[in-house]
């Protein structure tokens, strides 16, 4: 009985760590979460063509910015994904060091650096999506006045914003939309402040298999996730773009200074600008930032431009300036109020 | 007559304690095999490769690293606890007095500190210590050590070692035959029962791991927390089954081997 | 499980062969001290030099030092309440699961019954869990579309305990299942520890149930209370993956320390909690250890 489990070990661990010892080709991504705008797909897709494996990481923004400073000195991460006011910070701190992959000049210029230290690969509207089979009848909220009502107590959620950057975007473009900037937090806050009633949780992990079973009706999110949610995976979802408006993300990369498979590292950011990854992330929904890679069928599918018009880009670097303090605040004031 | 009511008292408690124990983990088991439309939408639409047929084997195509870096992890922290605690149960068992009693105390320190305690010192003493995963094996040997020179220098006491090296060495015994003749063979359960807990340590351990593990060096606990976050219920489930297949056994065995032992593993963090 | 002979009639043996022999400095038996010496090795570089870290990193938060900054973190209302919330929570999900525990214990290790291995075996598994992974279970079981809610639709028309995970029951209950196992298996131990005899003779004598247990059983328990208490408060405290995971609002330290460190990269701030939180930790254990040396 012993023998037998200690060979069972052995093999497993064999299997573990056999194409690890074989120099196995890595490339370590931050926030490589599997079902947030597809990367599940698009590594698997990657591991498919060339054997490189990116293995998942369930790191937030934040929380992948805060964990290349602590390892500046002994770099673990070749890069990271952020939502761009995060990936703009890490920039500034001087945490990346300068890339331009192929197809750079794809890219708009207000949507990447000039010296390449980040640069968008897809980008996401903040909206509302919603498990309309878990609303216990309530309508489907339009606004972000209608989620204030008492009716949707207990049934919305939005990411803890400390933790990642999308729900950090979707904090600082509130706060904006409400008549704040990078300075006054205060109209955001108030809003937050109220939401708070109806809130099921702040969610510092993914909730999308949660968001499908039910279990969280409505999540306040990039729209791509909820688009998946109800064509890929068949959900009874509706996706909503509140009528006040809403924000557009870009979402980021950069090359980690001192990644330590720096060529492996460029061969897959430069991959990631292919038409074929392109059009992997447009298969959750993300716009491709290089144009004319997203498949006709998936574009059919988003809401229609019209509904897109409300959308409003935010200015990265006033976010960028303003995240410490905002994030502070949403704490102070919201997760930790009594 | 009142104490057979007492007893029936205590075994409803303890039907009680069994329900909020296994109903959790049953649902979770069940809901790897049987449809878990009970528990909403099963949702996986990783695009890449066809579907495999279980979910057994998806989890295993998708997780079968870490699940094999643990079972390496859990094997060398059975075996370095094995070669640190043995040494340190013989040695305590010959010592007396204030250094022993230090001694004693210090082995068992880790149990009384959270791991996110010892994780973080161990980040911020040996920041280069993780890509190889060093830090992480000496973050599991810190909770897995004190139950290994426990469980040996109870096994020597039991056997009443000290009298009977005492009795070797006056008929003439040298060290070394003392060590294989007596001490060997009486630290054995003991050596068993160690290695079994250090097993299951390592195997479940997760709160040193999660900060000190990087995306290379993930353990099947990290995975687990994966599937939960990532995946739909079925994988979720599915992993949990498989990290329980490993725990089962091991803690069976324990009790087979040792149940006094067993009943002071309770104290593990 | 009655104490076996043999090692006492060995101890005599060997105590008067000592006295024959002459004392065992001349024939040193047992290991010495350098026997131990890997073990303190290892010790003093995965436990000494990462805790000198830790107050290393507080000390670097402000320039007025460690002290300063030890001190400094009660300032912060959120810190303060953060750790009452965890004493309380603690405090009383170890006394519940020691009450909980204590009958089963005792039935478990004075009765002999079928089953009686496989339920000690289900009642240790969730040893194995952490505290994240009690919490994903505490939402399939309690969540808004969780098992409990969904059976109880089926059975009688109305979703009893939807969403209880996300409140403080359902954290109690997270806590609980974590410790059961914990308390269990040491009360187990005490019980087998304890002298049958006196029980019976005490029974012979007259005395009544409640009084026995007052008087007898509850006062040979007390070390044992005392190290189990010692033991679920300690893991209680130092726990953060279920409260991670479930709440909304209510904090405790660990999952300060954990937010500092991570979100935030605040490493002063989080040493400065993990150290308060580490030394509360031992201090429990420490006072509990010398409850069990008492008796």
């Amino acid at each position: 009985m012993k023998r037998t489990a200690l060979a069972l070990a052995l093999t497993l661990a064999a299997a573990g760590f056999a194409p690890a010892s074989a120099q196995e080709k890595l490339v370590v991504q931050y926030d490589c979460i599997p079902n947030y705008a597809n990367w599940g797909g698009v590594t698997a897709l990657y591991k498919q063509k060339t054997g490189v494996t990116v293995p998942p990481d369930p790191k937030g923004s934040s929380v992948a910015l805060a964990a290349i400073e602590k390892e500046k000195d002994n770099p673990v991460a070749d890069t990271a994904y952020y939502s761009g006011a995060i990936g703009f910070v890490a920039a500034q701190k001087g945490l990346h060091q300068p890339y331009k992959p192929k197809g750079w000049e794809k890219i708009p210029a207000d949507l990447k650096d000039p010296a390449g230290l980040w640069w968008t690969v897809h980008t996401g509207t903040i909206a509302f999506v919603v498990n309309t089979s878990a609303l216990g009848g309530a309508p489907v909220p339009r606004s972000w006045a209608d989620l204030l009502k008492p009716e949707y107590r207990g049934k919305v959620a939005y990411d803890d914003p400390t933790w990642g950057g999308t729900s950090f975007t979707l904090v600082y473009g509130v706060n904006a939309l409400f008549g704040g900037d990078e300075k006054n937090f205060r109209p955001g806050l108030d809003y937050f402040r109220k939401l708070d009633a109806n809130v099921l949780s702040y969610p510092r992990e993914s909730v999308y298999n949660s968001v499908l079973r039910g279990e969280v009706p409505i999540w306040i999110n990039a729209d791509g996730n909820g688009y998946k949610m109800k064509y890929a995976d068949g959900g009874p979802i509706e996706i909503v773009l509140p009528s006040e408006g809403t924000f557009s993300m870009p979402l980021v990369m950069g090359m980690v200074r001192g990644a330590p498979h720096p060529e492996e590292t460029r061969r897959y950011l430069d991959w990631l600008l292919t038409p074929e990854a392109q059009a992997e992330f447009s298969k959750g929904f993300f716009r491709p930032i290089v144009e004319g890679t997203m498949p006709a069928d998936v574009a059919a599918k988003f809401l229609g431009p019209g509904e897109y018009r409300r959308s409003r880009n935010l200015d990265l670097a006033k976010m960028a300036a303003a995240s410490e303090a905002l994030k502070r605040a949403w704490l102070d004031e919201i997760r930790r109020a009594r | 007559m009142p104490e057979r009511r007492s007893d029936l008292a205590a075994a409803a408690l303890l039907a009680l304690l069994l329900a909020v124990v296994v109903s959790p983990l049953a649902v979770v088991v069940a809901g790897a095999v049987v449809d878990p439309a009970l528990l909403g939408l099963v949702s996986e639409s990783w695009t890449a490769g066809p579907r495999p047929n279980s979910w057994f084997s998806y989890v295993l195509s998708l997780y079968g690293r870490q699940l094999g870096r643990s079972a390496l992890l859990a094997s060398v922290v059975v075996g370095l606890s094995v070669v640190i605690g043995f040494p340190a149960a013989y040695g305590l068992a010959g010592l007396r007095g204030r250094l022993a009693t230090s001694l004693r105390i210090a082995l068992d320190a880790p149990l009384a500190i959270p791991g996110l305690a010892v994780a973080i010192g161990l980040l911020l003493a040996y920041p280069g210590g993780r890509a190889s995963g060093a830090t992480l094996a000496a973050g599991h040997l810190l909770y897995a050590l004190p139950f290994v020179v426990r469980a040996v220098g109870n096994a020597l006491s039991r056997g009443g070692l000290l009298e009977l090296e005492e009795a070797a060495a006056a008929a003439g015994a040298d060290r070394w035959q003392r060590l294989r003749r007596i001490v060997f063979p009486l630290a054995r359960p003991g050596v068993v029962a160690g290695a079994l807990m250090a097993f299951t340590i390592s195997w479940g351990e997760f709160n040193v791991s999660f900060l000190l593990a990087t995306p290379t060096t993930q353990t099947f606990p990290s995975a687990l927390y994966l599937t939960y976050t990532t995946n739909s219920f079925p994988v979720a489930a599915a992993a949990t089954t498989l990290f329980l297949a490993a725990v089962v056994p091991a803690l069976w065995l324990l009790q087979r081997v040792a149940a006094g032992e067993a009943a002071r593993f309770g104290e593990a963090a | 499980m009655r104490r076996p002979v043999a090692p006492t009639v060995r101890r005599l043996i060997g105590s008067s062969a000592r006295r024959l022999i002459g004392p065992s400095a001349s024939r040193p038996v047992g290991g010495s001290a350098a026997w131990t010496a890997p073990a303190a090795l290892f010790l003093f570089a995965a436990f000494v030099v990462p805790g000198a870290a830790l107050l290393r990193a507080a000390s670097r938060g402000s320039a007025r030092g460690l002290l300063a900054e030890l001190v400094l973190v009660w300032t912060r209302p959120h810190t303060l309440r953060a750790f009452a919330n965890g004493v309380g929570l603690s405090a009383a999900v170890s006394v519940a699961a020691m009450i909980l525990c204590l009958a089963p214990a005792r039935l478990l290790a004075a009765r002999r019954f079928r089953g009686r291995g496989t339920a000690r075996l289900l009642l240790s598994l969730p040893l194995a869990f952490s505290g994240v992974i009690v919490g994903f279970l505490a939402i399939v079981m309690l969540g808004r579309v969780g098992f409990v809610p969904a059976v109880s639709r089926a059975l009688f028309g109305r979703a009893f305990g939807a969403g209880l995970a996300y409140a403080l029951p359902g954290l109690f209950l997270a806590y609980l299942f974590f410790e059961i196992p914990r308390a269990v298996l040491a009360l187990e131990a005490a019980f087998a520890g304890m002298d049958p005899e006196l029980d019976a003779a005490a029974r012979s004598l007259g005395a009544r149930r409640f009084e026995r247990f007052r008087r007898i059983t509850l006062p040979e328990l007390r070390p044992a209370l005392a190290g189990t208490f010692a033991t679920t408060f300690a893991v209680s405290l130092g726990s953060y993956g279920a409260a991670l995971i479930l709440s909304r609002r209510f904090s405790v330290l660990p999952v300060e320390i954990y937010q500092e460190f991570t979100a935030f990269g605040n490493d002063a701030g989080a040493c400065a909690m993990a150290i308060w939180l580490a030394g509360v930790s031992a201090l429990v254990s420490g006072l509990a250890a010398r409850e069990a040396a008492r008796a």
